[in-house]
């Protein structure tokens, strides 16, 4: 008999099995069909909704909605499928923060426990029965209720269902979080990186501006030096053109004063680097084609004497078809590029197979590009000069530009600001240095902005064959005396009629007695009135004033606003009588 | 959750009710959610609970008095009629509450108003517990567990047994937070933390004996086939019952192994059993059952064997490690409820029982109390009031 009855018990076993198996199964499904929406829905009401579908047939709820807690600790509907829940408001009590940590709450007669309390009456009556459990986690708590109008409605089998669901939907939630948070956390380390980007170039660009601001400083510095030795020289280089232009000097004497005038005319190159270095330098710019340029500059004699003795070396010149208008003042391009090339040359000296390259192209920058300097957007003629030698050291590379830094003898003048006045005629052009240094040699990149090609602008050559004035009278005026007394002489050495004055004052003065052809004006004068004053109070009365400038100090903006009243050439003192001599007929024959 | 099980077999009833409960603290360490007790009748049951109110203060109490004593995983307690067994269980995370009524002229009513005290002792208002425990006077346990199935839904599992005294002269008595009666029904709501499994076991087969009720009357069976229920039961086992008077006499113990079943349900064309134990021929022929039969329901002649007997019970434990969620290494402990008639049949031979049980839970506290009906929830769900039936409810831990 105990056989017959264990196969009864076998076969219950079995049909237990067999229910449990079908049970899990629906389960199983209902599951995976939740935590597909779960995972795979992004918009927490959207997938909300979506579960209450995949839950109403296995739970057979009649309404369902799930509860998120506010600040107040209240529990709202976040989203229901019945619009009778939508106003509905919850003071959590034993059965819901039973259910919060994750066990089901069946409520067979809503009624009774004192979260329902808050409900009305008829609400109640259609919600007899009810369904609670977690779907959320710790960190953002939410229950699902479902309620259903029958008392007693909600099963052991719908409990173990939520209960399921519950935990693994706590998990995909988990889940959820954590790849929320190590998206957030990814976002964050992406911020801290670009914040980090950003302080990089934050301090690159500091780094650049205080080298600007040093390079700035330095070249006040040296200009201001180069003024005051400007009117030092003046007599060095002056004098000796008017000592040689007698004929009661001997042979010997000519060759001593021929000596002193080379010297100063060497002390005076080196007071032009310095000038150079002094921004605005370069500030009389003309449309000139970088290309033409490089051609007129390998054919002239600077070109020649750098490569004297230099037979060894390999250079090659690569043009470019394209057309490179630019603004720029011819001969401090030529500067940089000579001062460019010796610095190559002087690299690769001594160095078997020392090769220069040269190069002008057109590149079209896109975006602001972060070379040795920021580069901005923009058409570029690039003139590059390249070699082959060593390469700087990394702690000579942010210093390079800086006056007098140099370790070996950079710049063509040797007066080691050769780079430095690079540095200052590529601001003076608004335009850009990229270097790219290494083991395999230096390349230099200057990027000259393009300018349309309008072909107006163009240089005009001066005419040099008769320097000589025929008595026009010129005004020279100037507060150091020395320099009005070189000027004059010069000029009546040149056939003019030279008188002076010693300010702007005086000159006005003059001027409302007297004419004269030409004034020769300082622009910087002390005490007194300024150069560009002067020649604005002449001009009220002499509209057609010829005037030419002649400062210690580069090219400024006074210069530029008594040039646009109608003053004429700007000379660089200490000047030549040639210089002066040319600067003066051509503004005599100016109409 | 954890849960103890002590026993004592001292006839002094305040003794036995410290002793026990000394024991279970001892073992348990922690407060209890519930205490479940069931003693003997000999005991003064009042006096014993009141105690234990004293000892255990706002802890539920649920229980009622078992045949002669009860039984652990460490033996069948019972000495001169003596015995008394504690099952504690400590569960922070779960709750429990118990309640007492009399049933007087309503049982339903009395079921209700009890449900309602254990659910309010459990501070679970109107929500669904996982179990229902009931302990009642015999009677009116069908009413009783339609009751409940109306206040809480029939889904839930009521797991109970018909209070015994020792001799069938109606000495039994019910307990609930140190309240006793004797009429009454005492109810226990289980909010457990942790998972159960149940089951709801006869050990007893069909014979080809079988018949349709053609006329009853609640409990009472009057006729089988049209025939007088006695003459024809006396037939199908063969005359078993020819010597109880006419004029009526205890069928106590003679029908134990060959009890009366009606079918609850089927598995694949393969009914289930619910058992009934005929206790009495009446003077007029008729049959008086323990439990409800219904009209034209099919009755069948039933038949067990102390072999049957003294092994189901580790097969009633096993089928309910089978419907849990949990494997048997994982019980925390059990209550059992075991027919005082199959007790009585087998008594002699009780350690068979206590070891298969024991190994089934692997070691694990079991208290098995003996009474006159068992409640329990057959495989397909339905609750059902029994006789000669083992109850199972096994305790496990929260779902993983």
């Amino acid at each position: 008999m105990a056989h017959t009855e264990e196969l009864r018990e076998a076969l219950l076993d079995l049909e237990e099995a067999r229910k449990k198996e079908i049970q899990q199964r629906q389960i199983s499904e209902v599951l995976l069909a939740g935590l597909q929406v779960l995972v795979e829905s992004r918009n927490s009401e959207d997938s909300f909704h979506k579960i209450f579908e995949v839950l109403r047939n296995p739970l057979d709820f009649h309404a369902a909605c799930v509860l998120a807690s506010g600040p107040d600790g209240l529990l709202t509907p976040i989203a229901f499928s019945d619009a009778r829940f939508e106003k509905t408001v919850w003071k959590p009590a034993g059965a819901f923060r039973r259910a919060m940590t994750g066990k089901p709450v069946a409520v067979f007669d809503t009624a009774a426990p004192a979260e329902w309390r808050l409900q009305g009456e008829d609400f109640l009556k259609e919600n007899r029965s009810a369904l609670v459990f977690s779907m959320g986690t710790e960190a953002r708590p939410a229950l699902f209720l479902c309620t259903h109008p029958e008392r007693a409605h909600f099963s052991r089998h719908h409990v173990s269902l939520a209960a399921r669901f519950s935990l693994l939907a706590a998990q995909a939630m988990m889940r959820l979080d954590t790849e929320q948070r190590v998206n957030l956390l990814e976002e964050k380390l992406a911020a801290e990186a670009r914040l980090a980007e950003l302080h990089r170039k934050l301090a690159d660009q500091e780094r650049k501006l205080a080298r600007v601001q040093k390079l700035e400083g330095l070249g006040l510095l040296a200009g201001s030096v180069a003024h005051d030795l400007n009117n030092i020289l003046s007599g060095i280089v002056s004098y000796p053109d008017l000592l040689l232009m007698s004929p009661d000097l001997n042979q010997k004497q000519r060759r001593i004063v021929e000596t002193i005038r080379a010297a100063g005319l060497r002390a005076a190159a080196v007071v032009q680097d310095l000038l150079t270095v002094t921004r605005g330098a370069a500030v009389a710019r003309e449309v000139v084609p970088l290309n033409e340029l490089l051609r007129q500059f390998l054919a002239g004699p600077d070109y020649q004497a750098l490569l004297t003795g230099r037979e060894d070396i390999s250079l090659s010149v690569t043009i470019t078809d394209q057309p490179l208008p630019i603004r720029a003042s011819r001969i401090h391009v030529e500067k940089a590029l000579t001062n460019l090339l010796a610095n190559a040359l002087d690299a690769i000296r001594d160095r078997a197979g020392g090769a220069v390259a040269v190069k002008t192209e057109k590149r079209h920058v896109a975006q602001p590009l972060g070379g040795y300097e920021n580069i901005g957007a923009g058409e570029y003629a690039v003139l590059t000069v390249a070699d082959n030698g060593p390469g700087i050291a990394d702690e000579d590379r942010e210093r390079i530009f800086e006056p007098f830094y140099a370790k070996k003898k950079l710049g063509r003048s040797g007066t080691g600001l050769g780079l430095t006045i690079v540095w200052n005629i590529m601001q003076d052009h608004d335009g850009y240095i990229d270097l790219e240094t290494g083991a395999a040699g230096t390349q230099f990149s200057l990027y000259f902005p393009i300018i349309p090609d309008t072909g107006a602008d163009k240089p005009t050559d001066i005419a040099d064959a008769d320097y000589r004035g025929h008595g026009e009278r010129i005004l020279v005026v100037d507060d150091q005396e020395d320099q009005r007394l070189i000027a004059c002489n010069m000029l009546t050495n040149l056939g003019y009629e030279a008188v002076a004055a010693a300010g702007g004052e005086e000159a006005v003065a003059y001027l409302q007695e007297k004419p004269a052809d030409l004034l020769v004006l300082d622009m910087v004068m002390n005490p007194g009135i300024s150069g560009r004053e002067t020649y604005e109070r002449i001009t009220r009365f002499r509209p057609r004033q010829k005037a030419i400038i002649v400062s210690g100090y580069s090219l400024g903006a006074d210069v530029q606003a008594a040039q646009a009243l109608g003053a004429g050439a700007f000379l660089k003192k200490p000047y030549r009588l040639e210089e002066l001599a040319r600067a003066v007929k051509k503004e005599l024959g100016r109409s | 959750m954890k849960i103890a099980v002590s026993w004592s077999t001292n006839p002094d009833s305040l003794q036995a009710v410290e002793e026990a409960y000394g024991s279970l603290m001892e073992k348990l360490a922690v407060p209890p959610g519930i205490i479940l007790a069931h003693g003997s009748c000999l005991y003064d049951s009042a006096a014993q609970i009141r105690r234990l109110a004293e000892l255990a203060p706002d802890i539920p109490l649920q229980g009622g008095t078992s045949c002669l004593g009860v039984m652990t995983e460490q033996g069948f307690h019972t000495r001169d009629g003596y015995g008394l067994g504690l099952l504690g269980l400590a569960d922070p995370q779960g709750s429990y509450g118990a309640g007492l009524a009399a049933i007087g002229t309503d049982p339903a009513a009395a079921a209700r108003a009890a449900l309602e005290a254990a659910l309010s002792q459990a501070g679970r208002p109107g929500e669904t517990p996982a179990a229902i425990l009931v302990g009642s006077a015999p009677g009116h346990e069908e009413e009783i567990i339609r009751a409940i199935e109306g206040h809480v839904g029939a889904d839930v599992p009521i797991i109970g047994g018909t209070t015994a005294d020792n001799d069938m002269s109606g000495q039994w008595r019910q307990f609930a937070n140190g309240r006793v009666t004797d009429a009454g029904v005492s109810v226990a709501a289980l909010f457990p933390a942790g998972e159960i499994g149940f089951s709801f076991h006869s050990g007893y087969e069909p014979t080809p004996h079988r018949g349709r009720a053609t006329r009853t009357s609640g409990r009472i069976l009057h006729e089988i086939d049209g025939r007088p229920a006695a003459r024809v039961y006396n037939d199908w086992t063969d005359g078993l019952i020819a010597g109880v008077p006419a004029t009526g006499g205890s069928l106590v113990p003679t029908a134990t192994f060959t009890p009366l079943g009606s079918p609850v349900g089927q598995v694949r064309g393969v009914p289930y059993y619910r058992l009934s134990y005929p206790v009495e021929v009446l003077p007029d022929g008729s049959l008086l059952l323990f439990t409800d039969v219904l009209p034209d329901s099919d009755i069948v002649l039933m038949r067990g064997t102390p072999e049957s007997l003294v092994t189901r019970t580790g097969r009633a434990a096993a089928a309910a490690l089978d419907m849990a969620p949990f494997g048997a290494e994982d019980v925390q402990g059990a209550l059992v409820l075991f027919c005082t008639g199959c007790m009585l049949a087998i008594q002699d031979q009780m350690d068979i029982p206590r070891a298969s049980l024991a190994v089934t839970l692997q070691g694990a506290p079991f208290l098995c109390a003996f009474t006159l009906g068992e409640q329990g929830c057959f495989l397909g769900g339905e609750n059902r009031h029994g006789n000669l039936m083992v109850v199972v409810l096994v305790f496990g831990p929260p779902p993983r």
